[in-house]
C-alpha cells in the first residue's frame, strides 16, 4: 500500500473512531444555551445498582403509617381519642393497625393477631414477588415491612442523563412505567371475565360493589359459576413480534367449550367486549365479533411494558395466586441508588482505567502496533456503547463486566496473534510473511473461542431471564464486535505499517540476528 | 519452553480443592442454622432494618443528615447505605442497617430524630423505624440461569469432544463443575452477599472457565501434533503446553480481576458511595481466582491422567494390531 493511500485510510479511520467515541461518550451543552447533547453512553438504560429503584409501600386496608397517625392525633383533637381507640401500633411503631382488622383474624390476642397478619402479608408478598419475577425485570425486591405492609422496589431503568438530572423529560416516562407495573402487579382479587349485558352474565360480589358506586358501570360474570377461573384459563404469556405487543391467553379443554359459549353470547350482545377484571379493576378487554373456538387467543396491548404487566398479572391470578388483601399505595418515589449515588460514574471510571492500562501495555510492548491496537480497541468500545444504546439493553453491573469480558477476549485474541507473529519473526521471516503465518496459525483457536462465546451468548439470551438474559445479549454483541474488529485490526496494522521503513521497529519486534549478518 | 510440573501434583490439587469445598460446606451449614442462610443474603433479597426520615423545607438535606449522623452515633449504630429520594410532600432519606443491628437502639434513634425534625420541632418532618423482611423472588431467574448454564456446559462438552478429544471434553466438564463448586464454597466462606448480580457472576465464572479451557486445550491440541511432543511422556506434553498457555490465560484473568479490584479500590475512596458494588466485585475476584486455579492447576493435572490412560490404551491397540506374534505366524 502506498504512502498516500495509507495516510488517507488511517486519517479516515482515526477521525471516524474519534467521532464515534466522542458522540458515544461526551455530553455537552449546545451553543444555543438551551439544549443539550446527551451522549449514547448517558442514554443507555441502567440497572438499579446504577440508577436506583422506584419504590413504594403497599398498605392493606386498615393499616396506616405512624406519620398519618401522629399528624391526626396532634392536629385534630376530636379524632385523637377516636384514633387512639381504633388503632394499635406495630412493634416498631412505624405503622398502626385497626383493631377491627386484627379481630378479623379471630386469633384471641393482639399478639397472635399481629402474627396472623404478618403471615398473611408474607404470603401476599410471595405472590407479588412471583409476579415481578415473571415480569422480566433485571432486578427487583419485595419485602414485608413490620409484618403489615409490603415494600416493592423495581429498577427505575433511568439513563445516566435522567439519573443525574440533565434529562428530566424521560424521568416521567420511566416512573410512569414503574408505577403502572406496581399498580397492576399488586392488584388484589379474583380474575373474572365480565360483560355489561345483564342477560348473559351472573351477578356477583363485583357487580354488587359496582352497583353501589354511582360512577361505576355494573358488569356481570359471563363464566358459569360452576367453574373456577383456573378451570377455564391455564395461563397467560407475553408475546411480541413486528412491533406489536400482546398477551396470549391459553385455555383449558373445559375452558374452550365454556369460552365458546360465552363469546357466542357476547358477540351477539350490544357490548361486544369480554372484560378481564382482577377484583374490581378492569385490566384488559377482548373484542368478540364471533364465537371463539381456539385453544388460545391474543389480546393486543398498547406497548411492551403494558403487555408484560397484563401477562404477569393474568397468569398469576388465573393460576389461583390471589392476594388475601387489597393493597393501596400513595405514590411511587425514586431515590438514589442503594449501591451509592455515584456507582455508575465510578464504574465508568474503572472501565476507563482498564482501557487506558491495556492501551499503555499495548504501546509499551508493541510500540506503533500497540497504538494501532489501541485505536481499534477504542473503536470496539465505541461500537459496544453504540449497539447497547441502539438495542435498548439495560446495563447492569454484571452487564458491564460481561462487556469487559468481551473486551478482554478481543485484546487477548489480538495479543495472541501478535505473539504468534513475533515467534515467526524470530524464525527469520519478514514481517508480511510472519503476519500471514502467525494469523493463520492462530485462526482456528480464535475462531473457536468466538464460536463458543457466540453459542453461549445465544443460550444465555434465549434461555436466561432478567439480568442473565441481558448479559447474554451484551455477550453476543461483544463477541460479534470482537471477531469483526479482530480482522479490522489486522487490516489497520497492514494499512498503518505500509509506509514504515523499519517494520520490525514499528511492531516492537526484534529481528533475529544470523551469523551471516554479523 | 517453560514447563510447569502440575501433572504429577494432581493429588495435592484435589486435596486443596476438597479442603476449600469442605470448609465452604461447613461454614455454609453452620450459617444455615445459626445465621439463617447457607450464603449471605444480599441486596434485593436482604432483610434489613431502616430508619426513614421525611422532611421538607426549611429543613435541608445537610441539616437533616447531620442530625441523623449525630443521633446514630449517640445510639451506637451505623448504617450501610442511605437512599435519598423526593416525594410529593418533600424529601426523605432511608438509612439502611443490617438485620443484626440492635432494634431498640434504632427505635431510640428514630424517636430522637423525630423529636428534632418532627412536628414538635416545628419542621413538619418525621422519622420512623421499621424492619424489612426480604422475600426471595428470583427463583425463576435462577432456574433459567441454571438451565442456560447447563445447556452451555453440555454444548461445550459436545464441541470439545468433536473438535478436540473426548478426554479434553471430560477435563473441561470437570473444570466447569470444579470451578463453580470452588466459587460457591468461597462465597460461603467469605460470606459475600448473594444478589442477582452475584448469580450473574456465577454464570460469568463458568463462562470464563470455558474460555480458559478453550485456550488451554487449543494450545495442547496443536502442540501434540508436533513431532517434538510425540517423543515426550504424556505428563511432560501436558506440562510444557500448559507453560505456553499459562501467560495468555493469566492475561485474560488478570484483566478481568483488575476490573473487579479497581472498582473495589475506587470503593475504598468513595466509602459508602458504592457499597452495593462491593459484594458483586468481591464475588468477581473470587470467580476469577477459582477459574485461574481450576483451569491452570487442577484441570491439566486431571487431564494428564486421562491422557496417560488414553495414550496407553492407544498404544496397546497398536501393539495388538501389529503384534510380532502375528507377523511371525504369517511368515511361517
Amino acid at each position: 500500500m502506498g504512502k498516500i493511500k495509507s495516510a488517507v485510510i488511517t486519517a479516515i479511520v482515526v477521525l471516524a473512531t474519534l467521532a464515534l467515541f466522542l458522540f458515544g461518550v461526551v455530553s455537552c451543552d449546545l451553543s444555543d444555551g438551551v439544549h443539550r447533547y446527551n451522549s449514547m453512553l448517558s442514554n443507555i438504560h441502567l440497572g438499579s445498582e446504577f440508577s436506583g429503584d422506584a419504590f413504594t409501600t403497599l398498605l392493606p386496608e386498615g393499616v396506616i403509617t405512624s406519620e398519618e397517625y401522629s399528624f391526626t392525633v396532634v392536629e385534630n383533637d376530636e379524632k385523637a381519642a377516636e384514633y387512639e381507640e381504633k388503632y394499635v401500633a406495630t412493634a416498631s411503631g412505624a405503622y398502626y393497625v385497626e383493631r377491627d382488622l386484627l379481630s378479623s383474624f379471630g386469633a384471641g390476642s393482639d399478639e397472635a393477631a399481629f402474627e396472623a397478619l404478618a403471615k398473611q402479608t408474607a404470603s401476599d408478598a410471595d405472590i407479588i414477588s412471583a409476579r415481578f419475577a415473571v415480569r422480566g425485570y433485571t432486578s427487583y425486591s419485595v419485602g414485608v415491612v413490620d409484618g403489615c405492609a409490603i415494600k416493592v422496589s423495581v429498577p427505575t431503568n433511568f439513563t445516566y442523563a435522567a439519573y443525574s438530572g440533565v434529562d428530566t423529560s424521560s424521568v416521567t416516562g420511566e416512573i410512569t412505567y414503574a408505577s403502572n407495573a406496581i399498580n397492576y402487579l399488586t392488584q388484589g382479587g379474583d380474575l373474572t371475565l365480565r360483560n355489561n349485558t345483564r342477560s348473559i352474565g351472573e351477578w356477583d360480589d363485583v357487580s354488587s360493589a359496582q352497583a353501589a358506586d354511582e360512577h361505576a358501570t355494573t358488569t356481570y360474570n359471563i363464566i358459569d359459576s360452576r367453574y373456577d377461573i383456573s378451570d377455564i384459563i391455564s395461563g397467560a404469556t407475553f408475546q411480541s413480534g413486528g412491533g406489536v405487543y400482546a398477551v396470549k391467553i391459553n385455555l383449558t379443554k373445559d375452558g374452550m367449550e365454556e369460552f365458546e359459549r360465552a363469546t357466542q353470547a357476547v358477540a351477539s350482545s350490544d357490548d361486544t367486549y369480554v372484560r378481564f377484571y382482577v377484583g374490581e379493576t378492569n385490566i384488559i378487554n377482548l373484542t368478540c365479533e364471533s364465537a371463539m373456538t381456539e385453544s388460545s387467543f391474543y389480546i393486543q396491548a398498547g406497548d411492551e411494558e403494558t403487555a408484560r404487566n397484563y401477562a404477569a398479572l393474568v397468569d398469576s391470578v388465573a393460576k389461583g395466586n390471589v392476594l388475601a388483601a387489597v393493597y393501596e399505595f400513595d405514590e411511587v418515589i425514586y431515590g438514589t441508588s442503594s449501591s451509592g449515588a455515584d456507582a455508575a460514574m465510578l464504574t465508568a471510571i474503572a472501565a476507563l482505567v482498564i482501557f487506558a492500562a491495556l492501551a499503555a501495555y499495548a504501546v509499551a510492548r508493541y510500540r506503533a502496533l500497540g497504538a494501532v491496537f489501541s485505536l481499534v480497541a477504542l473503536l470496539f468500545s465505541s461500537v459496544m456503547i453504540a449497539v447497547v444504546y441502539l438495542t435498548g439493553v439495560t446495563l447492569t453491573l454484571a452487564g458491564v463486566f460481561t462487556a469487559l469480558l468481551t473486551f478482554a477476549a478481543f485484546a487477548g485474541c489480538n495479543f495472541w496473534a501478535y505473539e504468534a507473529v513475533r515467534r515467526e519473526t524470530l524464525e527469520g521471516r519478514t514481517i508480511p510473511a510472519s503476519v500471514k503465518l502467525g494469523y493463520k496459525k492462530t485462526l482456528s483457536g480464535i475462531l473457536e473461542i468466538h464460536i463458543v462465546l457466540l453459542v453461549i451468548s445465544v443460550m444465555l439470551a434465549l434461555i436466561g431471564a432478567g439480568e442473565v438474559a441481558a448479559c447474554g445479549v451484551i455477550l453476543l454483541i461483544g463477541t460479534l464486535a470482537s471477531y469483526v474488529l479482530y480482522w479490522f485490526a489486522r487490516f489497520m496494522w497492514y494499512a498503518v505499517m505500509s509506509p514504515a521503513r523499519d517494520k520490525f521497529k514499528f511492531c516492537g519486534f526484534k529481528r533475529e540476528a544470523f551469523e551471516d549478518d554479523e | 519452553m517453560n514447563k510447569l510440573n502440575v501433572s504429577s501434583k494432581m493429588h495435592l490439587f484435589i486435596i486443596v480443592s476438597a479442603l476449600i469445598v469442605a470448609v465452604g460446606l461447613a461454614v455454609g451449614l453452620v450459617c444455615q442454622f445459626v445465621a439463617g442462610g447457607f450464603f449471605g443474603s444480599g441486596a434485593g433479597y436482604a432483610s434489613y432494618k431502616s430508619v426513614t426520615v421525611k422532611y421538607s423545607l426549611p429543613a435541608t438535606y445537610d441539616e437533616v443528615s447531620g442530625i441523623c449522623e449525630e443521633i446514630f452515633e449517640e445510639n451506637g449504630v451505623g448504617y450501610y447505605t442511605a437512599v435519598s429520594a423526593e416525594n410529593s410532600g418533600g424529601d426523605q432519606i432511608e438509612y439502611r442497617f443490617t438485620a443484626s443491628t440492635d432494634g431498640d437502639a434504632l427505635k431510640a434513634a428514630a424517636e430522637g430524630i423525630d423529636e428534632q425534625v418532627g412536628i414538635a420541632a416545628g419542621l413538619l418532618g418525621s422519622a420512623s423505624y421499621s424492619e424489612n423482611e426480604g422475600r426471595f423472588g428470583g427463583t425463576d431467574d435462577m432456574m433459567y440461569a441454571g438451565i442456560a448454564l447447563a445447556a452451555a456446559v453440555v454444548f461445550q462438552f459436545v464441541y470439545f469432544a468433536i473438535r478436540y478429544k473426548f478426554t479434553m471434553a471430560i477435563a473441561a466438564f470437570v473444570a466447569d463443575l470444579h470451578n463453580l463448586l470452588i466459587f460457591l464454597a468461597l462465597l460461603a466462606i467469605t460470606r459475600v452477599q448473594i444478589s442477582v448480580s452475584v448469580v450473574a457472576v456465577a454464570v460469568f465464572a463458568v463462562l470464563l472457565t470455558m474460555v480458559c479451557c478453550g485456550m488451554l486445550f487449543d494450545k495442547m491440541r496443536k502442540n501434540f501434533k508436533q513431532d517434538s511432543y510425540k517423543s515426550m511422556p504424556s505428563f511432560e506434553q501436558v506440562d510444557v503446553s500448559l507453560g505456553e498457555a499459562f501467560k495468555p490465560v493469566t492475561f485474560v484473568n488478570v484483566v478481568l480481576a483488575s476490573a473487579f479490584v479497581l472498582v473495589l479500590v475506587l470503593g475504598l475512596f468513595a466509602g459508602a458511595g458504592i457499597f452495593g458494588l462491593f459484594m458483586p466485585c468481591a464475588a468477581g475476584v473470587l470467580a476469577v481466582a477459582a477459574c485461574q486455579y481450576g483451569c491452570l492447576f487442577l484441570t491439566p493435572a486431571i487431564y494428564s491422567r486421562l491422557k496417560l490412560r488414553a495414550d496407553k490404551h492407544a498404544a496397546s491397540k497398536v501393539s495388538r494390531y501389529s503384534g510380532a506374534k502375528k507377523a511371525a505366524d504369517t511368515a511361517e
